[in-house]
């Protein structure tokens, strides 16, 4: 009966006194905090930078950045959001000095993003995602520009919640219930482009 | 209809779950009655599952391992830099006491005062000549011991 109870509490408390010893520099706790965020953190930056190597690159300086300020880290501040927002950091200052990407830069296709906020042809999704969707769909978040990209794997990968990804984007709840609405209008239009014209598997 | 264009574009977020109650009840309240939202939302539902069943990238194992040893090496220099500071502290505290204890026992009756004669200078000089000497080597050989575990790291 106190299982639930004990599974959710202990590890909060884990995580509580995690927290607690990274801010005081423990090399044990950051090592398996490396090893439990490895996948989540490396798919997220492998979302906005596509590049594997470059990937790999922001994760380890993702995690040197985190050992460079863990002692302004606050422990009662979801880790999470704080690491993932030190990667969003990186990520962004890379790609800035790589490939200079805002919202309002035209698709590959030559479309703007107001072109994608109107609606698609509905009832074609259906019978698109009913394919192989897996690869589809990871394809067609890679033509997303990095805005959008960074927002769905926020949301749908990651699961973060509304208050989460607004942390690690430091953007206003608005903002980003905006930009996620936007994201998946142009992610079901590039979609439906790619069923129309017989890119799709 | 204008009920119907506000739910309408609130669909992507249901899907999503991001609605608040108040939009929550709204968009509940008109798919009851609205055929066409019905039908949207569950494309908009279809494309969220699809986003969340993709596959994830797995990191690569030497690039968890090789992050964890520069991660270790980190700690360690910034806690020899640390240590450095303590050190430093340590030598300026030592050199205080030596001033305060030397002028402290000459004060006082004893064997020991007589022969630290303070207004002799070569007694002054001898006096912190070996606790300088004594400092340097102490610190000298930490220094080393700190280099010799950042390079085995």
């Amino acid at each position: 009966m106190d299982q639930p109870f004990e599974l959710i509490f202990g590890t909060l408390m884990t995580f509580e006194s995690e927290a607690m010893r990274l801010s005081s520099g423990d090399t044990e706790v950051i090592a398996q905090l490396v090893e439990r965020y490895q996948h989540r953190l490396y798919r997220y930056l492998l979302r906005l930078v596509s590049r594997p190597s470059t990937a790999e690159d922001l994760f380890q300086q993702t995690w040197m950045r985190v050992i460079e300020r863990m002692r302004h880290y606050d422990p009662r501040r979801s880790f999470e959001g704080w690491l993932f927002a030190v990667a969003h950091n990186l990520a962004i200052d890379h790609l800035r000095r790589r490939q200079p990407e805002s919202l309002d830069e035209p698709l590959p296709s030559g479309e703007t993003q107001s072109d994608l906020t109107r609606s698609s042809n509905p009832g074609a999704l259906e019978l698109l995602l009913s394919k192989e969707r897996a690869s589809c769909v990871l394809d067609a978040v890679s033509e997303l520009p990095l805005a959008f990209r960074e927002v769905i794997t926020l949301r749908f990968e990651e699961e973060m919640k509304l208050e989460e990804i607004a942390t690690v984007l430091a953007l206003p709840m608005g903002t980003v219930k905006t930009r996620l609405h936007r994201a998946m209008k142009a992610l079901r239009l590039i979609l439906s482009r790619k069923m129309q014209n017989g890119t799709m598997p | 209809m204008k009920e119907h264009i506000v739910v309408n574009s609130l669909l992507t977020l249901a899907a999503a779950s991001m609605l608040g109650p108040a939009e929550h009840r709204r968009v509940e309240k008109h798919l009851r009655e609205c055929e066409a939202c019905r039908a949207e939302l569950k494309e908009w539902t279809l494309l969220a599952s699809a986003l969340r069943e993709l596959p994830t990238p797995q990191a690569p194992p030497r690039l968890v391992l090789q992050t964890q040893r520069i991660l270790a090496y980190a700690i360690s220099f910034q806690e020899s830099q640390v240590s450095r500071f303590v050190l430093a502290l340590l030598v300026l505290f030592s050199w205080l006491v030596t001033f305060v204890t030397l002028r402290f026992v000459s004060l006082l009756d004893i064997p020991l005062a007589r022969w630290l004669d303070v207004s002799s200078i070569t007694v002054w000089i001898a006096y912190i000549g070996v606790t300088w000497l004594a400092t340097a080597f102490a610190v000298g050989l930490l220094v080393k011991h700190r280099q010799q575990e950042g390079k085995i790291i």
